[in-house]
């Protein structure tokens, strides 16, 4: 049987999937791989770990698409799963790793916003690549997900005030590193 | 120009929104083979664990096979019970005088089989003269030579053993009355002294030949014996059937026990 991409539309593949049609799964996973795995990379500290919380991710989202009821964009609620399948692997494989920055942060480093503006989004994944994963975790549901610091703290384990501390801190050191690029490109080596 | 930590987050946020990057493809034959393999994995769990628990078992039974060994001197832990034999075969010897030989082929019958009552019954019924009484002394040895092996090493038991073969002992003098009717009194004095001795030690060494190679379940009570001093011996086998079967288990917390014998 051949089928055709083209033909289904999210929703029908969505409700392929359901039938649980192995390849329905493989046309609905082609269709977000690309996006969500960029997701993932921002949990990531390279992207072998990203393809894992990619693949962890979309086994999930088959195993529970029956839930999805097509309130709210499919795609939002893939992408949720994504950031689900990174916490968890955060939890696995970094939690017992939250190191401390010693860097002193002393003096707000000013960045500059041309600086950061010529950065485009391969520059700034490694930036925040570069964090360390607790850092990385915190800024990325807060800055990103929108996530409140309660929200984070409960999720990461952690104080609501020790949320907010890391951000402070993750942010510092995304601006330093970006003041001290003075706008350079980075080589992606992932 | 400094930035708004909102300015900040919203640069990172729509410049990585637009982030992708296409995956290997291993990361889909991954997810196709964990979809199938979902299903089939609790098979191969099933499977590991049967694995596991047999290599176990062999490990236990590596380990207790050297001290195969103890059997071997097994008779003296026996010697107790042995001595308790012979007052219940007596009567057995005490006729036939003149046939010694006959007596010891007749008496290691019985203690040969000690659970198996058919083999007993036949050769009861090989001295004609015998025949009352036979029947009621083998069919008490058999019971009696049944529990000793199960309580060998027990330390605490032989006092109850040796209260059950009291009347063990009485119905031998029954027997004598019977005998001395047919025989002369003053033969069963010397027989009581000669046979005594041999027979406890064919006894014995019947005994351990039987239960040493009999079967699996034999050697390993045997070795509990010697290792496990408690009442309730960690494993305990049926002694009595060519394949052995777990009767009780006594696992610290874990204790079972098949009380059908």
């Amino acid at each position: 049987m051949m089928l055709l991409e083209h033909k289904y539309t999210t929703d029908e593949l969505v409700k392929r999937c359901k039938a649980d049609e192995r390849k329905s799964q493989e046309l609905l996973y082609k269709q977000f791989a690309s996006k969500m795995l960029g997701v993932c990379m921002r949990y990531a500290t390279d992207r072998m770990e990203a393809e894992d919380m990619l693949q962890n991710g979309f086994i999930r989202v088959f195993q529970k698409i029956s839930d999805y009821r097509g309130d709210g964009s499919f795609e939002g609620w893939v992408r949720r799963i994504m950031v689900h399948s990174s916490i968890e692997y955060y939890r696995k494989h970094h939690k017992m790793l939250q190191v401390v920055d010693i860097e002193s942060a002393a003096n707000e480093p000013s960045a500059n916003a041309v600086a950061a503006a010529n950065l485009d989004a391969k520059d700034l994944m490694i930036l925040i690549q570069q964090l360390s994963p607790g850092y990385r975790m915190v800024f990325n549901l807060y800055a990103i997900e929108g996530y409140s610091h309660k929200e984070i703290g409960e999720i990461m384990g952690i104080s609501e005030g020790a949320s907010k501390s890391q951000l402070s801190r993750a942010r510092t050191i995304l601006k330093e590193q970006i003041t001290r690029s003075g706008g350079k490109r980075y080589e992606y080596a992932g | 120009m400094n930035m708004q930590d909102k300015e900040f987050d919203d640069l990172f946020r729509s410049k990585l929104d637009a982030f992708e990057m296409e995956p290997t493809a291993q990361v889909w034959v991954n997810i196709d083979a964990e979809m199938d393999g979902k299903k089939r994995k609790n098979g191969v769990f099933f499977t590991l664990r049967i694995a596991a628990s047999v290599i176990v078992l062999l490990t236990a039974g590596i380990l207790f096979i050297p001290k195969k060994d103890t059997v071997t001197h097994h008779p003296k832990n026996q010697s107790a019970h042995a001595h308790i034999n012979p007052p219940v075969v007596k009567p057995g010897n005490n006729t036939p005088v003149t046939v010694k030989d006959e007596q010891v082929a007749a008496i290691a019958f019985p203690v040969n089989s000690t659970s198996r009552v058919h083999h007993t019954k036949k050769p009861e019924n090989v001295p004609v003269q015998k025949k009352q009484v036979a029947p009621e002394i083998t069919n008490a040895e058999p019971v009696k030579v049944n529990e000793p092996p199960v309580l060998i090493a027990s330390s605490e038991k032989p006092a109850e053993t040796i209260k059950s073969v009291v009347p063990g002992i009485e119905t031998p003098l029954a027997a004598k009355q019977v005998n001395t009717n047919e025989t002369n009194a003053i033969n069963i004095a010397p027989v009581l002294a000669s046979t005594q001795t041999p027979v406890t030690t064919t006894a014995k060494q019947a005994v351990v030949k039987k239960r040493g190679i009999h079967n699996m379940g034999n050697l390993v009570n045997l070795v509990m014996a010697k290792v496990d001093k408690r009442k309730d011996k960690v494993i305990e086998f049926t002694d009595t059937d060519d394949e052995s079967t777990i009767t009780a288990v006594n696992v610290g917390p874990i204790k079972i026990k098949k009380e059908d014998k």
